[in-house]
């Protein structure tokens, strides 16, 4: 059974190219453009992995990782937070609230496959 | 997770089947605090269990070490299988026993050996 | 259209999209400079056409609008305030991208870099402008990483936080990705895994050590702990360069190990060691192996390991050659070693000072530790020996018309060099005479049904602390009545005694004995068997013969080990000390006044039904004073005759280095040596035998 992974994200280049990516590489993939859509669309499934931006409107990314943390369900899932270069101190917001990962824009799409696959199979 | 303890006179025996993920280790917990009170002997059946999460292996070392600190056996049945895979791929493979219990045994020991 | 073109194609559209958007609320900002939802907008909008554009090839437009994030972030922590001027610069920045965007290269480069300069400027004022920082991925490109290329062996030890489990990392995942970078050998730590009640079920207790053999180099080692490294421990030891581990390298043994990582202590290690058991029995126990298949595997094993050792020792005998005189003196000095040290036990028996016994125990430990090795520095292989033999059996068969062949086994068995020198001559007297004697003619051995070729075994092995050497024939066996009859003509022997085989054949070690029907060159005159035990018990070993009509003679030789040191039995009379070899001490029990009679010179006692006969010390050696009470007998055996000797008291076992006498004692009859005892005194070392030959069955 494929894992389903949740890719939350404003842009929606971003997403495009995210879930094209996840999807070739064999995962089935649920896409959200700010916290508050991811958490609906989450509502009743389960997901092995959250894949999510930081900057978003209506609920940023880290106020997202906060909320899944304490949901059953997702309280031990890998989350990953997509970050620049220039947002460290974000980056250890997301890390406090939770996240396990993060992944450095730009990046290109091998190296979020291979950062994925770190966290599920 | 699903478990089902049976007690026969000083002996219980807890059969645990499905996965011991992590959601699961609150749980694994109390389920082992309840089945080594009051039994002298706790046989451990895990051949139904599909995987297990670290947590759960952890439970289970500590469940061994509290057992046989207080007198108690701890054992798993179906030996010759040998330990899951999970513990193996979390490195818990033995082949000796563990130092710290009181019998000297380990759940995870090695069942063959390549010469 | 390619994939790669249609996520730019996708880009293009969005950050078009984005461009009129931030306009708008730039604009809007102007009037409403304080309003952070307005300024959020902008940064965000910033942010996902740096990212974005980074991604889908547009580095140019995404390092540009770096410079525009970076000050609108200063904006959104209230660092920079939002003014006219910076609305003005952040519009022309739309500007600029939009025709970057529209990418028919004709964007302004001198555009650019102006407004990359003023968004400096305001970001950091009165700085130089600088480049912006490299971007880095995590993920690096495995193989030509630092370090990559060649194969080492890490020990990586990773102590996760706590917390791991809870921020959706399963370690299990991590040392798969270790174990896909090369050959990986997990070991987790459950030390720190608490009991049950004090167990927090969600926090990782668990550590690991991993040892990695890889190509791929440390880097790619650590960005499989990239995410976990900060809030953890994670240590990295290049271990060895270039192994090849398939060469049977035996490396560090396991305790060497963990102690060295610290996990144990030494002692803990010895401790553990004593209760390890042993893989065959287990094998055994688990019904995995039949307890021959693991004895045979064992027994392969050690040979295996007898064959290295050996050929080490070969090697190390040739690397270094020393001159015997030094190899004595050194034994001389162990010597005089063992008797100070025994000296110094006894010293430290009586102070009854704790730190003192301690003291004289360790150089006790110590002493018998060097003894033993410099007795071993004097031992040699009989094998050298052993094929010396060879051209004799030859020589020797062809002047006799007799087929012999030779057959050694056993030659590795090491003897004391003195020993070995001491043992030729006996060893070819023996051979000289199963030739002569005992091996027949082919045509003799072809008409009673054996082959005509005769076969002389010599086998030489190991036997507690001493080693038997055999010397075994097929020829004709000793012809009983022969020897009755000599023995009776010499005198040897009583016409009328009956006498079983074991002490007919003891006879022919008796001197001037010899059955040969004709005197031959070879076994010389008769003058054989009786100087080679002789030969025999002066290196304090025995000889024994046992034989068969037509089928064979055996002769068995056991020697000790070696000369210098031997462990014997300290007794006292007229106080004075004597001591003589524990090997040939049977029993000591109190001598009962009643069952000794006295008999012509000498003395017999009744020991269990048995009569043997005995001497007593004092009268011996003519010591004065009386006789205590109650006497104490030691029965000795020497090639199995028994023999008593008389001493006022046993004192127990002694080790003892052996003197040669002074000019004084040299001809005294009984006493064959001396040695220094721990307080000094002297003790004369008993010559059992010749103790014996006084009173010998005549």
């Amino acid at each position: 059974m494929a894992h389903t992974l949740l890719v939350v994200d404003d842009s929606a280049s971003m997403r495009q190219m995210v879930t094209f990516t996840l999807k070739d590489a064999g995962y089935e993939v649920i896409a959200a453009a700010h916290g508050k859509e991811a958490l609906a669309k989450l509502d009743g499934t389960r997901v092995s992995m959250v894949i999510t931006d930081l900057n978003m409107p209506e609920m940023d990314g880290i106020e997202l990782i906060r909320q899944l943390r304490s949901r059953p369900g997702c309280r031990f899932i890998p989350i990953v937070m997509l970050t620049t270069e220039s947002q460290e101190a974000k980056k250890q917001a997301g890390r406090q609230a939770g996240a396990s990962g993060w992944i450095v824009k730009p990046f290109n799409p091998d190296q979020l496959v291979e950062t994925v696959r770190k966290f599920v199979k | 997770m699903h478990h089902e303890f049976i007690r026969d006179g000083n002996v219980g025996t807890l059969r645990i089947t499905g996965d011991m993920d992590i959601e699961s280790a609150q749980e694994l917990k109390t389920v082992l605090l309840e089945s080594l009170a009051g039994v002298d002997r706790l046989l451990l059946d895990m051949t139904g269990v599909s995987s297990i999460h670290l947590s759960c292996v952890q439970l289970l070392c500590s469940a061994h070490l509290t057992a046989t600190g207080s007198g108690m056996e701890m054992s798993l049945i179906d030996t010759d299988r040998g330990p899951h895979d999970d513990a193996t791929r979390y490195g818990f493979l033995r082949n000796t026993g563990c130092r710290r219990t009181m019998d000297g045994q380990c759940l995870w020991l090695e069942r063959t050996t390549d010469l | 259209m390619g994939m790669a073109e249609t996520h730019r194609e996708a880009f293009r559209d969005e950050a078009l999209e984005l461009l009129s958007e931030l306009e708008s609320a730039l604009l809007e900002l102007e009037y409403r400079p304080d309003e952070q939802e307005l300024i959020g907008r902008t940064f965000r909008a910033m942010h996902t056409i740096k990212g974005s554009g980074g991604m889908f090839g547009f580095t140019e437009i995404s390092d540009f609008t770096h410079e525009v994030e970076t000050v609108f972030d200063l904006v959104r922590s209230g660092a920079v305030a939002v003014d006219k001027e910076l609305i003005d610069l952040t519009l022309r920045s739309c500007d600029l991208i939009r025709a970057m965007l529209e990418g028919d290269g004709s964007a302004d480069a001198e555009t650019r870099r102006k407004l990359t300069a003023l968004f400096r400027d305001i970001a950091r004022p009165g700085e130089p402008a600088s480049l912006p920082s490299e971007d880095s991925a995590p993920a690096t490109e495995g193989g030509s990483a630092a370090g990559g290329d060649v194969e080492r062996v890490y020990r990586i030890r990773f102590i996760p936080s706590r917390d791991i489990l809870k921020t959706g990392t399963d370690p299990a995942l991590l040392l798969d990705e270790l174990r896909q970078l090369g050959s990986c050998t997990v070991i987790a730590h459950p030390e720190r895994i608490p009991r049950l009640d004090e167990l927090e079920p969600e926090d990782c207790h668990t550590f690991w050590d991993v040892l990695l053999t890889t190509n791929r180099g440390i880097n790619a080692i650590r960005d499989v702990f990239i995410f976990v490294e900060d809030d953890g421990e994670l240590h990295i030891d290049v271990l060895d360069t270039h192994v090849s581990l398939s060469e049977g390298s035996t490396g560090k043994k396991l305790g060497e190990i963990l102690v060295e990582r610290g996990d144990l202590s030494s002692e803990d290690i010895h401790k553990a060691l004593s209760f390890q058991r042993r893989l065959g029995e287990l094998l055994v126990e688990k019904g995995m192996a039949s307890p021959a298949q693991v004895e045979s595997a064992l027994v392969e094993q050690r040979h295996v390991r007898e064959v290295q050792q050996r050929r080490q020792s070969n090697e190390a005998a040739a690397s270094i050659r020393v001159s015997s005189e030094r190899l004595d003196k050194l034994v001389n000095l162990v010597g005089e070693l063992v008797t100070v040290q025994a000296r110094l036990s006894m010293t430290a028996d009586h102070r009854c000072d704790p730190q003192l016994t301690l003291l004289a125990e360790e150089v006790e430990r110590l002493t018998a530790e060097l003894r033993d090795s410099t007795l071993t520095l004097r031992m040699m292989p009989i094998g050298g020996c052993f094929s010396r033999f060879t051209r004799l059996v030859r020589d020797l068969s062809g002047e006799l018309g007799k087929n012999v062949e030779l057959v050694t086994c056993g030659g590795e068995t090491e003897l004391d060099k003195t020993v070995l020198e001491r043992l030729n001559d006996p060893l070819v007297h023996i051979i000289r005479n199963s030739i002569d004697h005992g091996i027949e003619t082919p045509d003799v051995r072809l008409a009673g049904g054996k082959p005509a070729q005769g076969t002389v075994r010599l086998t030489a092995e190991h036997s507690g602390d001493s080693v038997t050497i055999t010397i075994e024939d097929d020829g004709a066996g000793l012809d009983g009545d022969a020897i009755r009859a000599k023995a009776v003509d010499r005198g040897l022997l009583n016409p009328s005694a009956a006498s079983c085989d074991k002490e007919l054949f003891s006879l022919i070690f008796a001197p001037g004995f010899s059955t040969a029907k004709t005197v031959t060159g070879v076994s010389g005159r008769g003058v054989g068997m009786d100087v080679v035990k002789r030969a025999i018990d002066s290196l304090r070993g025995s000889i024994d013969i046992s034989s068969r009509r037509g089928i064979g003679t055996v002769i068995t030789i056991r020697l000790p080990l070696t000369l210098a040191i031997i462990e014997t039995l300290l007794v006292k009379a007229a106080g004075e000390s004597y001591v003589m070899p524990l090997s040939l001490v049977e029993e000591c029990i109190e001598l009962n006044r009643v069952d000794a009679v006295p008999s012509s010179g000498n003395r017999l006692v009744n020991v269990r039904g048995g009569i043997v006969p005995y001497v007593s010390l004092r009268d011996s050696f003519n010591l004065g004073g009386a006789a205590p009470d109650i006497e104490q007998i030691v029965i000795t055996n020497l090639s199995g005759n028994r023999f008593g000797i008389v001493v006022d008291s046993v004192v127990g076992e002694h080790q003892t280095v052996i003197k040669t006498l002074g000019r004084v004692y040299r001809n005294v009859e009984g006493i064959s040596g001396a040695t220094i005892l721990g307080d000094g005194d002297i003790a004369l070392i008993l010559d059992i035998p010749a103790l014996m030959g006084g009173t010998g069955p005549q």
